[in-house]
Protein backbone atom coordinates (compact mmCIF):
# COMPACT_ATOMS: atom_id res chain seq x y z
CA UNK A 1 0.00 0.00 0.00
CA UNK A 2 1.27 3.45 -0.87
CA UNK A 3 2.09 5.96 1.87
CA UNK A 4 0.05 9.10 2.11
CA UNK A 5 1.71 12.47 2.67
CA UNK A 6 0.40 13.74 6.00
CA UNK A 7 -0.69 17.14 4.81
CA UNK A 8 -3.97 17.13 6.71
CA UNK A 9 -6.20 20.15 6.37
CA UNK A 10 -4.97 23.14 4.43
CA UNK A 11 -6.78 26.39 3.76
CA UNK A 12 -5.97 29.24 1.41
CA UNK A 13 -8.12 31.87 -0.33
CA UNK A 14 -11.39 30.14 0.49
CA UNK A 15 -10.23 26.73 -0.65
CA UNK A 16 -9.98 24.06 2.04
CA UNK A 17 -8.25 20.82 1.18
CA UNK A 18 -8.12 17.58 3.11
CA UNK A 19 -5.23 15.43 1.97
CA UNK A 20 -5.10 17.51 -1.21
CA UNK A 21 -8.78 17.00 -2.08
CA UNK A 22 -11.11 20.05 -1.94
CA UNK A 23 -13.71 19.83 0.78
CA UNK A 24 -16.32 22.08 2.35
CA UNK A 25 -17.79 22.21 5.87
CA UNK A 26 -21.58 21.94 6.18
CA UNK A 27 -23.86 21.48 9.18
CA UNK A 28 -25.06 17.84 9.53
CA UNK A 29 -28.54 19.21 10.22
CA UNK A 30 -29.03 19.51 6.45
CA UNK A 31 -29.34 15.71 6.37
CA UNK A 32 -31.94 15.71 9.16
CA UNK A 33 -33.94 18.44 7.47
CA UNK A 34 -33.73 16.75 4.06
CA UNK A 35 -35.04 13.61 5.78
CA UNK A 36 -37.98 15.57 7.14
CA UNK A 37 -38.76 16.90 3.64
CA UNK A 38 -38.57 13.47 2.03
CA UNK A 39 -40.95 12.14 4.70
CA UNK A 40 -41.83 8.47 4.25
CA UNK A 41 -39.33 8.07 1.43
CA UNK A 42 -36.46 9.38 3.55
CA UNK A 43 -34.92 6.02 4.33
CA UNK A 44 -34.17 4.87 0.73
CA UNK A 45 -33.40 8.40 -0.48
CA UNK A 46 -30.87 9.23 2.23
CA UNK A 47 -29.30 5.79 1.89
CA UNK A 48 -29.00 6.30 -1.86
CA UNK A 49 -27.41 9.71 -1.32
CA UNK A 50 -24.95 8.35 1.25
CA UNK A 51 -24.18 5.37 -0.95
CA UNK A 52 -23.07 7.52 -3.86
CA UNK A 53 -20.85 9.60 -1.57
CA UNK A 54 -19.39 6.52 0.16
CA UNK A 55 -18.69 4.82 -3.13
CA UNK A 56 -16.93 7.84 -4.59
CA UNK A 57 -14.88 8.33 -1.42
CA UNK A 58 -13.51 4.79 -1.37
CA UNK A 59 -12.92 4.75 -5.14
CA UNK A 60 -10.81 7.90 -4.87
CA UNK A 61 -8.75 6.68 -1.96
CA UNK A 62 -8.34 3.14 -3.23
CA UNK A 63 -6.83 4.62 -6.37
CA UNK A 64 -4.44 6.80 -4.33
CA UNK A 65 -3.34 4.27 -1.75
CA UNK A 66 -3.72 0.89 -3.48
CA UNK A 67 -4.55 -1.26 -0.43
CA UNK A 68 -3.86 -4.94 -0.83
CA UNK A 69 -6.24 -6.51 1.67
CA UNK A 70 -9.82 -6.03 2.78
CA UNK A 71 -8.60 -4.91 6.22
CA UNK A 72 -6.40 -2.22 4.66
CA UNK A 73 -9.24 -1.07 2.42
CA UNK A 74 -11.64 -0.91 5.38
CA UNK A 75 -9.15 0.97 7.54
CA UNK A 76 -8.59 3.57 4.82
CA UNK A 77 -12.32 4.15 4.49
CA UNK A 78 -12.91 4.31 8.25
CA UNK A 79 -9.98 6.68 8.73
CA UNK A 80 -11.24 9.00 6.00
CA UNK A 81 -14.81 8.95 7.19
CA UNK A 82 -13.72 9.48 10.82
CA UNK A 83 -12.08 12.75 9.84
CA UNK A 84 -15.39 13.99 8.42
CA UNK A 85 -17.12 14.92 11.67
CA UNK A 86 -19.79 12.18 11.87
CA UNK A 87 -18.07 10.53 14.84
CA UNK A 88 -15.37 7.94 15.29
CA UNK A 89 -15.73 4.81 13.14
CA UNK A 90 -14.05 1.71 14.55
CA UNK A 91 -13.64 -1.68 12.97
CA UNK A 92 -15.15 -4.22 15.37
CA UNK A 93 -14.93 -7.39 13.36
CA UNK A 94 -14.17 -8.46 9.84
CA UNK A 95 -14.93 -11.81 8.25
CA UNK A 96 -13.30 -12.01 4.84
CA UNK A 97 -15.80 -12.24 2.01
CA UNK A 98 -18.72 -12.20 4.45
CA UNK A 99 -19.25 -9.26 6.79
CA UNK A 100 -17.73 -6.17 8.39
CA UNK A 101 -18.99 -4.86 11.73
CA UNK A 102 -18.36 -1.20 12.42
CA UNK A 103 -18.95 0.74 15.62
CA UNK A 104 -19.64 4.45 15.32
CA UNK A 105 -18.64 6.14 18.57
CA UNK A 106 -20.08 9.57 19.41
CA UNK A 107 -22.51 9.47 16.51
CA UNK A 108 -22.99 13.18 15.73
CA UNK A 109 -26.71 12.57 15.21
CA UNK A 110 -27.07 11.30 18.77
CA UNK A 111 -24.69 13.79 20.37
CA UNK A 112 -26.64 16.75 19.01
CA UNK A 113 -29.68 15.60 20.97
CA UNK A 114 -32.10 15.64 18.04
CA UNK A 115 -33.45 12.57 16.24
CA UNK A 116 -30.52 10.60 14.83
CA UNK A 117 -32.71 8.50 12.56
CA UNK A 118 -32.03 10.40 9.32
CA UNK A 119 -28.32 10.71 9.98
CA UNK A 120 -28.25 6.95 10.67
CA UNK A 121 -29.93 6.30 7.30
CA UNK A 122 -27.39 8.53 5.59
CA UNK A 123 -24.43 6.89 7.35
CA UNK A 124 -25.69 3.41 6.53
CA UNK A 125 -25.76 4.64 2.93
CA UNK A 126 -22.15 5.81 3.18
CA UNK A 127 -21.16 2.39 4.51
CA UNK A 128 -23.24 0.68 1.88
CA UNK A 129 -21.30 2.53 -0.86
CA UNK A 130 -18.12 1.22 0.71
CA UNK A 131 -19.63 -2.26 1.18
CA UNK A 132 -20.59 -2.51 -2.49
CA UNK A 133 -17.07 -1.55 -3.49
CA UNK A 134 -15.58 -4.12 -1.12
CA UNK A 135 -18.08 -6.97 -1.63
CA UNK A 136 -19.63 -6.06 -5.01
CA UNK A 137 -23.09 -6.47 -3.52
CA UNK A 138 -23.73 -5.63 0.12
CA UNK A 139 -26.44 -4.81 2.59
CA UNK A 140 -26.07 -2.62 5.68
CA UNK A 141 -28.13 -2.93 8.84
CA UNK A 142 -28.10 -0.76 11.95
CA UNK A 143 -28.01 -2.21 15.45
CA UNK A 144 -28.53 -0.11 18.53
CA UNK A 145 -25.48 -0.12 20.76
CA UNK A 146 -25.77 -0.53 24.52
CA UNK A 147 -23.75 2.68 24.80
CA UNK A 148 -25.99 5.71 24.43
CA UNK A 149 -24.01 7.73 21.88
CA UNK A 150 -22.80 4.84 19.75
CA UNK A 151 -24.27 2.87 16.87
CA UNK A 152 -23.34 -0.44 15.29
CA UNK A 153 -23.46 -0.95 11.53
CA UNK A 154 -23.20 -4.38 9.93
CA UNK A 155 -22.11 -4.63 6.30
CA UNK A 156 -23.04 -8.05 4.96
CA UNK A 157 -22.10 -9.44 1.61
CA UNK A 158 -25.17 -10.33 -0.42
CA UNK A 159 -24.80 -13.75 -1.94
CA UNK A 160 -26.02 -13.89 -5.49
CA UNK A 161 -27.52 -17.24 -6.34
CA UNK A 162 -27.57 -18.17 -9.97
CA UNK B 1 -2.94 6.63 9.35
CA UNK B 2 -4.97 9.82 9.65
CA UNK B 3 -4.79 10.05 13.43
CA UNK B 4 -2.61 13.18 13.36
CA UNK B 5 -4.96 15.68 11.84
CA UNK B 6 -2.94 18.75 11.05
CA UNK B 7 -4.79 21.94 10.26
CA UNK B 8 -2.74 24.57 8.45
CA UNK B 9 -4.20 28.02 7.94
CA UNK B 10 -7.63 26.88 9.05
CA UNK B 11 -9.48 29.46 11.11
CA UNK B 12 -12.87 29.34 12.83
CA UNK B 13 -12.80 25.54 13.05
CA UNK B 14 -12.28 23.43 16.15
CA UNK B 15 -11.47 19.75 15.70
CA UNK B 16 -12.27 17.40 18.57
CA UNK B 17 -10.07 14.55 17.40
CA UNK B 18 -11.00 12.35 20.37
CA UNK B 19 -14.67 12.28 19.37
CA UNK B 20 -14.05 12.91 15.66
CA UNK B 21 -16.27 15.97 15.69
CA UNK B 22 -15.81 19.34 14.02
CA UNK B 23 -17.25 22.62 15.34
CA UNK B 24 -17.45 26.23 14.35
CA UNK B 25 -14.94 27.84 16.73
CA UNK B 26 -16.30 28.82 20.18
CA UNK B 27 -19.75 27.36 19.43
CA UNK B 28 -21.53 24.01 19.66
CA UNK B 29 -22.36 24.26 15.99
CA UNK B 30 -21.45 20.88 14.47
CA UNK B 31 -19.97 20.62 11.02
CA UNK B 32 -19.21 17.71 8.73
CA UNK B 33 -16.97 17.47 5.70
CA UNK B 34 -18.42 17.01 2.24
CA UNK B 35 -16.96 17.24 -1.24
CA UNK B 36 -18.30 19.84 -3.71
CA UNK B 37 -19.84 17.11 -5.84
CA UNK B 38 -21.68 15.72 -2.77
CA UNK B 39 -23.59 18.98 -2.58
CA UNK B 40 -24.69 18.68 -6.20
CA UNK B 41 -25.96 15.21 -5.42
CA UNK B 42 -28.15 16.49 -2.59
CA UNK B 43 -30.43 17.77 -5.31
CA UNK B 44 -30.00 14.76 -7.57
CA UNK B 45 -32.82 12.83 -5.99
CA UNK B 46 -35.65 15.18 -6.70
CA UNK B 47 -35.26 15.77 -10.44
CA UNK B 48 -37.23 18.84 -11.46
CA UNK B 49 -37.14 20.50 -8.03
CA UNK B 50 -33.37 20.23 -7.71
CA UNK B 51 -32.78 23.99 -7.79
CA UNK B 52 -35.21 24.49 -4.91
CA UNK B 53 -33.52 21.82 -2.78
CA UNK B 54 -30.16 23.55 -3.18
CA UNK B 55 -31.61 26.99 -2.44
CA UNK B 56 -33.30 25.51 0.60
CA UNK B 57 -30.12 23.71 1.75
CA UNK B 58 -28.23 26.97 1.32
CA UNK B 59 -30.85 28.81 3.37
CA UNK B 60 -30.32 26.40 6.28
CA UNK B 61 -26.56 26.94 6.09
CA UNK B 62 -26.84 30.75 5.85
CA UNK B 63 -29.45 31.05 8.56
CA UNK B 64 -27.74 28.78 11.05
CA UNK B 65 -24.34 30.40 10.47
CA UNK B 66 -25.81 33.88 11.03
CA UNK B 67 -27.60 32.75 14.17
CA UNK B 68 -24.36 31.33 15.56
CA UNK B 69 -22.42 34.48 14.68
CA UNK B 70 -25.07 36.60 16.42
CA UNK B 71 -24.97 34.40 19.52
CA UNK B 72 -21.19 34.59 19.68
CA UNK B 73 -20.68 38.27 19.05
CA UNK B 74 -22.49 41.49 19.74
CA UNK B 75 -23.32 42.58 16.19
CA UNK B 76 -24.63 46.10 15.81
CA UNK B 77 -25.13 46.40 12.06
CA UNK B 78 -26.25 44.17 9.19
CA UNK B 79 -23.13 45.11 7.29
CA UNK B 80 -20.96 43.75 10.11
CA UNK B 81 -23.07 40.58 10.27
CA UNK B 82 -22.53 40.05 6.55
CA UNK B 83 -18.82 40.71 6.79
CA UNK B 84 -18.55 38.05 9.48
CA UNK B 85 -20.74 35.64 7.52
CA UNK B 86 -18.57 35.96 4.40
CA UNK B 87 -15.45 35.58 6.51
CA UNK B 88 -16.88 32.38 8.00
CA UNK B 89 -17.85 31.05 4.59
CA UNK B 90 -14.32 31.68 3.34
CA UNK B 91 -12.93 29.72 6.28
CA UNK B 92 -15.39 26.89 5.71
CA UNK B 93 -14.18 26.40 2.13
CA UNK B 94 -16.95 28.04 0.09
CA UNK B 95 -14.54 30.37 -1.74
CA UNK B 96 -13.11 33.84 -1.33
CA UNK B 97 -15.82 36.45 -0.83
CA UNK B 98 -15.88 40.18 -1.33
CA UNK B 99 -18.80 42.52 -0.80
CA UNK B 100 -19.99 45.99 -1.72
CA UNK B 101 -22.60 47.05 0.79
CA UNK B 102 -24.59 50.18 0.00
CA UNK B 103 -26.52 51.01 3.17
CA UNK B 104 -30.26 50.84 2.64
CA UNK B 105 -29.93 50.11 -1.08
CA UNK B 106 -28.12 46.97 -2.16
CA UNK B 107 -25.48 44.35 -1.50
CA UNK B 108 -23.18 42.98 -4.18
CA UNK B 109 -21.31 39.80 -3.39
CA UNK B 110 -18.55 38.29 -5.48
CA UNK B 111 -17.12 34.78 -4.98
CA UNK B 112 -13.74 33.70 -6.28
CA UNK B 113 -12.60 30.08 -6.03
CA UNK B 114 -16.20 28.98 -5.60
CA UNK B 115 -17.14 25.31 -5.30
CA UNK B 116 -18.51 25.53 -8.84
CA UNK B 117 -14.95 25.46 -10.16
CA UNK B 118 -14.68 21.86 -8.98
CA UNK B 119 -17.70 20.67 -10.97
CA UNK B 120 -16.89 19.68 -14.52
CA UNK B 121 -20.45 19.27 -15.80
CA UNK B 122 -21.69 22.75 -16.78
CA UNK B 123 -25.32 22.06 -15.94
CA UNK B 124 -24.43 20.75 -12.47
CA UNK B 125 -22.08 23.67 -11.92
CA UNK B 126 -24.90 26.12 -12.63
CA UNK B 127 -27.11 24.17 -10.23
CA UNK B 128 -24.64 24.74 -7.42
CA UNK B 129 -25.04 28.51 -7.87
CA UNK B 130 -28.41 28.01 -6.16
CA UNK B 131 -26.67 26.87 -2.99
CA UNK B 132 -24.88 30.23 -2.71
CA UNK B 133 -28.08 32.13 -3.46
CA UNK B 134 -29.78 30.12 -0.70
CA UNK B 135 -26.98 30.88 1.77
CA UNK B 136 -27.37 34.63 1.20
CA UNK B 137 -31.18 34.51 1.29
CA UNK B 138 -31.01 32.50 4.55
CA UNK B 139 -28.64 35.08 6.01
CA UNK B 140 -30.91 37.98 5.00
CA UNK B 141 -33.79 36.15 6.61
CA UNK B 142 -31.79 35.64 9.85
CA UNK B 143 -30.97 39.35 9.81
CA UNK B 144 -34.67 40.16 9.39
CA UNK B 145 -34.12 41.81 6.01
CA UNK B 146 -36.35 41.59 2.95
CA UNK B 147 -34.46 41.58 -0.33
CA UNK B 148 -34.99 41.02 -4.01
CA UNK B 149 -32.39 39.21 -6.04
CA UNK B 150 -31.26 41.09 -9.12
CA UNK B 151 -30.09 38.91 -11.99
CA UNK B 152 -26.47 39.59 -12.78
CA UNK B 153 -25.18 38.81 -16.26
CA UNK B 154 -21.93 36.96 -16.02
CA UNK B 155 -19.64 36.64 -19.03
CA UNK B 156 -19.04 32.98 -19.92
CA UNK B 157 -15.29 33.22 -19.42
CA UNK B 158 -15.63 34.80 -15.97
CA UNK B 159 -14.98 32.24 -13.26
CA UNK B 160 -16.30 34.46 -10.48
CA UNK B 161 -19.80 34.18 -9.08
CA UNK B 162 -21.70 37.44 -8.67
CA UNK B 163 -24.86 38.15 -6.72
CA UNK B 164 -26.78 41.35 -6.21
CA UNK B 165 -29.64 41.92 -3.77
CA UNK B 166 -31.69 45.04 -3.41
CA UNK B 167 -33.22 45.93 -0.08
CA UNK B 168 -36.97 46.22 -0.30
CA UNK B 169 -38.52 49.56 0.65
CA UNK B 170 -39.32 48.89 4.30
CA UNK B 171 -35.73 47.79 4.96
CA UNK B 172 -34.08 50.54 2.97
CA UNK B 173 -35.40 53.09 5.46
CA UNK B 174 -33.25 51.74 8.32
Amino acid sequence: MKDLKMKGLEAKDGIVKLFEERIVFVPPTIITLLGQIYGEGANPLLKYLGKKMGRRLIETWEEHLRPKTLIQLTEIFLDMISTSGWGNFKLEKIIEDEEIIIKLENNVGKVSGGPSLYIDYFISGLLSGFGEFAFYNAQVSIEESSEELNSIFIIKKRKIEI
Amino acid sequence: MFSRMISKGLKNITIDSKRSHIFLKDTNFSLVIMRPYDLVQLSDLVGSGSEDILVWTGKIIGKSLCNNIQQKENIKTRKKLFELLLNNLTNLGYGLFSMIYVEGKKVEIQVENSLIKEITNEEEALLLRNLYNGIFLGAFSAAGTNVEEKQVNIPRNDDKLKFEYQFLEEDSQE
